[in-house]
């Protein structure tokens, strides 16, 4: 993966969008820029670990999100 | 409930709402004409129980009681209900992080059987990016893709994968 598409767009990030629209015609640019828009999704596609989080929603924030201050 | 928790999700439903007012309006105007955005409801969740009897479906969830302890838990979270026409196409469910300045997306499925051609992620995608402008969140996460195919496809979107932790994310 390229650093070129690690941001939505180098030139929206210096100028941030003012409003949900903006953001969105940025996210469908994005989306055509990177050629995402015509591949096919994956079958019985979904994401997540419910199961975890409905055994126990503190360890599953905990273990999801262990340190606050977010970094990777 | 609390009247400041009830306040948080009455403020925050208004912003969901104008963000999925907003990605009615380009499915309105683009190739997808019968597809809406809606807030995740009692027949959205009614719908999603029909899933557990396709033989596509990769995960065992549980969307009503799962939604039900997420609201709870997180009135400003992130939520949408994709239908195309009188079908369900998708469900998602996330959250902005401790401090804010991520939007995470802790579940999403689409239909199994959802018709050809009918894609999940593209609009969630577009959607989440509307809700981050409104919450001021800088990066977008996806949590723990179920499988490789599910995040290579997350890749081609250009999200960058963390093995540690499980998740993908992507800088706005």
């Amino acid at each position: 993966m390229s650093d070129e598409i690690k941001h939505l767009s180098e030139q929206a990030r210096k100028k941030k969008p003012q409003t949900i629209a903006d953001a969105i015609k940025r996210a469908k640019a994005h989306i055509r820029n990177v050629g995402a828009e015509n591949l096919e999704e994956p079958e019985g596609f979904a994401s997540g670990d419910m199961k975890k989080f409905l055994e126990n929603p503190d360890t599953y924030e905990k273990d999801n999100e262990g340190s606050k201050d977010d970094k990777h | 409930m609390l009247a400041t928790h009830r306040d948080a999700e009455e403020r925050y439903a208004r912003m969901r709402q104008a963000v999925l007012d907003e990605v009615n309006k380009d499915l309105i105007s683009s190739r997808h004409i019968e597809a809406r955005a809606r807030l995740i409801d009692q027949t959205a969740l009614l719908q999603s129980e029909r899933w557990g009897n396709s033989a596509r479906r990769r995960v065992d969830w549980q969307w009503v009681e799962g939604y039900n302890l997420f609201k709870f838990r997180h009135p400003k979270r992130f939520e949408m209900a994709l239908w195309h026409g009188n079908n369900l196409v998708s469900l998602s469910l996330g959250r902005p992080t401790y401090n804010g300045s991520k939007l995470r997306i802790d579940f999403i499925e689409g239909n199994p059987e959802k018709p050809d051609g009918i894609k999940v992620f593209e609009y969630t995608f577009i959607a989440m990016v509307g809700y981050a402008q409104v919450l001021g969140a800088d990066e977008l996460r996806v949590m723990n893709p179920i499988n490789t195919d599910v995040k290579r496809y997350y890749e081609t979107f250009g999200l960058n994968y963390v093995p540690k932790s499980d998740y993908l994310y992507i800088r706005l």
